[in-house]
């Protein structure tokens, strides 16, 4: 294991015992930046992984430069001001940020009847979305020099990542396929860093995902070796407390390929634990009810529900139905000092909250995927070191 | 760019000509004439596809097509004109005169079977054409080890892709030499022209990369800067592959993408580059050639 390569996602490494609630916390607002989620539908959603709003996401990404912010956006009180220690990467937060811009500053959604026009504060949902848009904005205008009218606010036109945010990361697209139960979504982009055999490729051993962050392969045991059913875990994102069920025990099977052109690895993985028939029954019918509770009541649902255990996905029922999918990292062509990452991943979800939004927890994976690459890879090239302007 | 004499041929009463400055810019000079046939067979087949009833040429381009067949005619009395002619006809329509699909393919493999290429089997070149950036293709299959196509395209032995190169040279302090090859910055100085007519110098420095393995070979350059801010864009890459199936054979695959700054000069750049690129397959044939000659000797 390369043992330089420490997680991407926090300015400062989680200790040795593992993530604590606010890493977790930091994580699921990062990935609540991928739903684009208004107050309502956030507060309608299973307690177990929940997810947080928009607006509340910015709010709490811009705790520390813009303390107004907090004017805006009501509800809970910030869980950062007790950990100032606990932070994601500037990187990382800008990314969020400008994932958020399209549902900040474009047209507002078509808003459901059942939620209220305006909340304790006397402040619509749009308003306050295009108070904290106009705050992003400074922000970007403030740090980058970047100017939100230069950019579309079509999330498919519009960069993954900001540019001018020092990753050289350039051409980013994502492709996607969403089925009924099934996502799949493929991620390349071309990043400014001389593909390496002894240190880049190295990507393609999975034990070497402690880059990624939220991915944690285990002891190092020769029964790698075999390439078949090694233990990883993979921490689903949601809520704001860390609990160890919500690290998925994964049985881990994969194939990796190293030449000087480009490593490769292919992997699938399932749950390790089958739940029992009885727990699965269960759970089937636990969600009947909810379901059928929900249709029967068309009257808003009080926040006090979130404490009804009933609405929870049990702990001990399957999460991950399976995935499977490869990482690639290439010479580019034609362009010395380059290489292309290529990752694609196809996942079932069991856990509610993640299937209901399956794609965009596959796009907040590979997109943090990405960027860890970036902020660990990128490099000085020759030019550079030779003094040649 | 045909230059030289004819391979293992003693060439003899081609020395330069005397011409006055205005005949010699509208003429090919008597040593540029005399030149490989194979590869005066790739440059004169799409002329004579494209003019298929024509019946009237230069006594320079008769010259040329008798020398495209020098090798057919070995110690007999070379043809005539017009049989050399016919034969050019028939060798560029079974080779070029096809469309490109999936059938072309099938027709190709098997003229390699009845109707052998001797070291070399080209595809035509495809040109490209965005925001004033002009990109050239071209595959071949060459009949020669890897190694042999490797130190070719290695940009350390650019010089030998054509004359054109004045000077071509890493720049020590940059390179970071590899088990799997070498990258850093390389410069050249190349200058563009049709023999006594020197049009434009160039003097870019590139950013390179030179990667081999087992069944692999690929240079990759793009432009750093050049000197004199003529060049908007310079990059590509040369690439040799094992072709699976053909023990003995690579596939070889260049591409180059070109932008001068002047729209005049960039008027010219496809020109330059299919130039460019045949004289490149040229050097590796010639690589192919030499390699074959010191097997046998």
């Amino acid at each position: 294991m390369v043992e330089s390569w420490q997680p991407r996602l926090f300015k400062q490494s989680p200790p040795d015992n593992g993530w604590t609630h606010n890493h977790h916390y930091l994580y699921s607002l990062l990935w609540s930046a991928f739903l684009d989620l208004d107050a309502f539908t956030a507060s309608r959603l299973r307690k177990r992984f929940f997810p947080y709003s928009t607006n509340f996401v910015v709010r709490e990404l811009l705790f520390d430069e813009y303390a107004h912010v907090e004017l805006h956006v009501p509800g809970e009180p910030s869980r950062l001001r007790a950990t100032p220690s606990t932070r994601l990467d500037d990187r990382f937060r800008d990314v969020a940020l400008w994932t958020t811009i399209p549902k900040l500053l474009g047209p507002p959604p078509y808003r459901d009847r059942r939620a209220p026009v305006r909340n304790e504060h006397g402040l619509d949902d749009a308003e306050v979305a295009q108070a904290l848009g106009a705050i992003v904005s400074e922000h970007f205008k403030n740090t980058y020099d970047l100017e939100q009218a230069s950019f579309r606010l079509d999330p498919e036109s519009r960069p993954i990542v900001p540019p001018a945010l020092g990753l050289s990361i350039a051409d980013a697209r994502f492709d996607v396929t969403a089925g009924r139960r099934v996502a799949r979504a493929r991620l390349s982009a071309v990043v400014q860093s001389p593909f390496r055999q002894d240190e880049m490729a190295q990507l393609s051993d999975p034990q070497n995902w402690t880059l990624f962050g939220f991915w944690d392969p285990g002891p190092n045991v020769e029964a790698r070796q075999q390439h078949d059913g090694i233990p990883m875990r993979l921490l689903l994102p949601g809520g704001n407390q860390l609990e160890p069920s919500k690290w998925r025990e994964l049985s881990f099977s994969y194939a990796s390929a190293i030449t000087p052109f480009e490593s490769r690895i292919d992997y699938e993985a399932v749950e390790r634990r089958d739940p029992a028939a009885l727990v699965l029954k269960e759970a089937i019918t636990d969600a009947i009810r909810y379901e059928a509770d929900r249709a029967s009541n068309g009257s808003d649902e009080s926040p006090d529900a979130r404490s009804d255990k009933r609405w929870q996905w049990g702990k001990d029922f399957p999460h991950i139905g399976h995935l499977r999918g490869y990482l690639s990292l290439e010479k580019v062509q034609g362009r010395p000092g380059w290489t292309r990452f290529t990752a694609e991943r196809e996942a079932r979800f069991e856990s509610p909250n993640h299937d209901r939004f399956r794609v965009e927890t596959l796009m907040f994976w590979l997109t943090c995927e990405l960027v860890s690459f970036a902020i660990q890879f990128a490099r000085v090239g020759p030019a550079e070191k030779a003094g040649i302007p | 760019m045909i230059n030289g004499p004819a391979r293992g041929g003693l060439v003899a009463g081609l020395d330069e000509d005397d011409l006055p400055d205005e005949t010699a810019l509208g003429t090919l000079s008597r040593s540029q004439m005399a030149a490989r046939p194979h590869v005066l067979r790739r440059l004169l087949a799409p002329i004579v596809l494209a003019r298929a009833t024509e019946d009237r040429w230069s006594p320079e381009f008769r010259q040329l097509v008798c020398a495209a067949f020098n090798d057919y005619a070995k110690a007999s009395r070379p043809g005539s004109f017009e049989d050399s002619l016919a034969r050019l006809r028939g060798w560029a329509r079974s080779r070029f005169a096809i469309a490109h699909g999936r059938d072309s393919r099938e027709v190709r493999a098997g003229l390699r079977v009845f109707d052998p290429e001797e070291l070399l089997n080209v595809e035509p070149s495809v040109i490209e054409s965005r925001s004033g950036v002009f990109r050239v293709g071209r595959r071949a299959w060459v009949k020669a080890p890897l190694h042999v196509v490797r130190d070719t395209i290695n940009p350390v032995n650019w010089a030998k892709l054509g004359e054109f190169f004045e000077y071509v040279g890493r720049v020590e302090d940059s390179v970071e030499e590899r088990p799997d090859g070498w990258s850093g910055v390389f410069e050249e100085r190349y200058v563009f022209g049709w023999g006594p007519l020197k049009l434009a110098t160039c003097h870019p420095f590139l950013r390179v990369d030179f990667t081999f393995d087992e069944t692999r070979a690929r240079a990759d350059y793009s432009l750093l800067y050049e000197e004199d801010g003529l060049l908007e864009c310079d990059d590509g890459y040369l690439e040799a592959k094992s072709a699976p199936g053909r023990p003995g054979w690579c596939e070889y695959y260049s591409e180059k993408s070109t932008q001068f700054r002047l729209p005049s000069v960039n008027l010219l750049a496809p020109v330059i580059l299919a130039v460019f690129l045949e004289s490149s397959l040229s050097s590796i044939e010639d690589a192919a050639y030499d390699h074959r000659e010191t097997g046998r000797a």
